[in-house]
């Protein structure tokens, strides 16, 4: 009986294609949420995805089989977005939040007598912000240290692998990372304020 | 033992996992002895946990993976140019040889690696077989001179059931059913032709009827979409439930992947397939 299945790969040279589309392509998801945090929008971020890949497949070679694929994909798209869009949009003028303290938060809401938000988590600020209010506190953050921040807070990657993907010394994503955060801990407040989630200092 | 102002220090490093064990234990045993801090620590794990929630949910559009397997065909074809496995393209009535893109096969494996219990089933166009949808013995003689793509082997492993769907033959084109997604009945035509023109789904409680493509006959509710993927179209369609299947075209049959995956996800195993 003749059957009609589904075909087998023509050839070894295909090997490539589906080791990368098993390899890298599994990552679609994750590259695409970073770069929208880091373009903002997303036909920006479809198009540095895109380019993130079509990079990827070209030097697929060069990957280390075995080591890990996503860190290797984020610091394509990282050095991508740095080279490329990064020198599009002009920094708007920076503070140097040095004033603002490692658990601004905590302090806020402790000393504006909201401390109710701290005994219960679930009513906690962050649990009534909206998403959109959360992406845009990070998208606010300045390029440098929302790079970081994205990489360590949503993707969950280490320093010395941050280190490896921005191409910076491990202090730098150190003090990125701490910068970073206080800004972003600002950044919640304020749109925490807005929402009237909490209230402002008297 | 350390005060306060040395836990607070080290907190962040010690939320993010970047301790060395023996600053890890010093913090920890302050964290158990501090409730102000310990507040502190908890208030960030917190902060921490739900920015990764609200801000990483993003989806991906279903479009992006084609586009990007999309732009690699084009890759790979303006370097590397492959001659056309078939010159004389397909013709109407009768099935073109099997073309292979370069995203061919591996669904199989995926599908049984995520433990997705595979089975065949198939419709025809009805356009596509004009003339020879009257007799059978054509149909039988043009599908036994296509390859066959499996090695025997291949195929008990990967529980290629043709006798799950009975007395299923050629013109039926491989349709993998997949996850909680159920094959119904498949009838023959009105004119008692053994041409299986219809196929029920049962879809998560959905009952799907799956008709000759080109007329849309599918049950209501089921949105179709037009993809276009490494010059081959597909037809996706999504329940609101979140189940998806995607229908595509092989020598004038119509293969079908259905089940509880994303649209995407079912799109680039189709690509695989296809």
């Amino acid at each position: 009986m003749s059957r009609n299945y589904v075909q087998l790969p023509e050839s070894k040279t295909k090997q490539k294609d589906l080791d990368f589309q098993r390899e890298a392509l599994e990552h679609t998801e994750a590259v695409y949420r970073m770069a929208l945090r880091l373009t903002k929008n997303k036909a920006d971020a479809e198009d540095l995805v895109q380019e993130t890949f079509l990079k990827a497949y070209r030097f697929w070679d060069s990957f280390e089989k075995g080591s890990n694929c996503r860190a290797w994909l984020f610091k394509i798209l990282t050095n991508l977005f740095i080279t490329s869009y990064h020198k599009k949009t002009k920094e708007k003028q920076q503070f140097t939040y040095d004033d603002v303290e490692s658990h601004y938060l905590y302090n806020q809401i402790e000393e504006t007598g909201n401390s109710d938000q701290l005994a219960d988590p679930e009513q906690m600020l962050f649990n009534q912000l909206l998403d959109d209010d959360v992406k845009k506190a990070i998208d606010e953050l300045p390029d440098d240290f929302r790079i970081v921040v994205v990489l360590s807070f949503i993707e969950g990657f280490s320093y010395q692998e941050i280190a490896d993907i921005v191409g910076i010394q491990l202090g730098t994503v150190k003090s990125r990372l701490h910068r970073g955060r206080k800004i972003l801990q600002k950044n919640l407040w304020d749109y925490a304020v807005k929402r009237g989630i909490v209230k402002e200092k008297k | 033992m350390i005060d306060c102002k040395q836990a607070l220090l080290k907190l962040f490093d010690y939320i993010d996992g970047e301790l060395n064990p023996t600053d890890y234990a010093e913090v920890e045993e302050h964290l158990k002895n501090c409730k102000h801090c310990f507040g502190k620590a908890e208030f960030q794990r917190m902060t921490k946990r739900i920015i990764r929630e609200k801000a990483g949910n993003e989806s991906v559009p279903v479009e992006l993976k084609n586009s990007i397997l999309n732009r690699i065909n084009q890759l790979n074809n303006t370097s590397n140019p492959e001659p056309p496995v078939n010159p004389g393209g397909a013709r109407k009535g009768q099935p073109p040889d099997l073309d292979h893109s370069s995203f061919s096969h591996t669904a199989v494996t995926v599908l049984s690696i995520a433990a997705i219990a595979i089975f065949f089933i198939a419709g025809i166009f009805g356009f596509a077989l004009k003339g020879a949808a009257g007799t059978p013995g054509v149909m039988a003689e043009q599908y036994a001179s296509l390859p066959d793509p499996y090695p025997a082997a291949e195929i008990e492993n990967e529980r290629h059931l043709e006798t799950a769907f009975g007395d299923v033959r050629p013109p039926f084109v491989p349709c993998y059913i997949c996850d909680r997604t159920k094959i119904l009945s498949a009838a023959t035509d009105n004119e008692g032709n053994p041409v299986h023109k219809r196929v029920l789904f049962e879809i998560n409680g959905h009952t799907l009827l799956f008709y000759c493509l080109d007329s849309g006959d599918f049950s209501p509710g089921w949105r179709m979409k037009h993809v276009s993927l490494s010059n081959r179209d597909y037809y996706l369609f999504k329940a609101d439930d979140g189940c998806c299947g995607v229908f595509w075209k092989v020598n004038g049959c119509v293969n079908a992947l259905v089940g509880s995956l994303p649209a995407d996800k079912l799109l680039m195993y189709a690509g695989q397939m296809s």
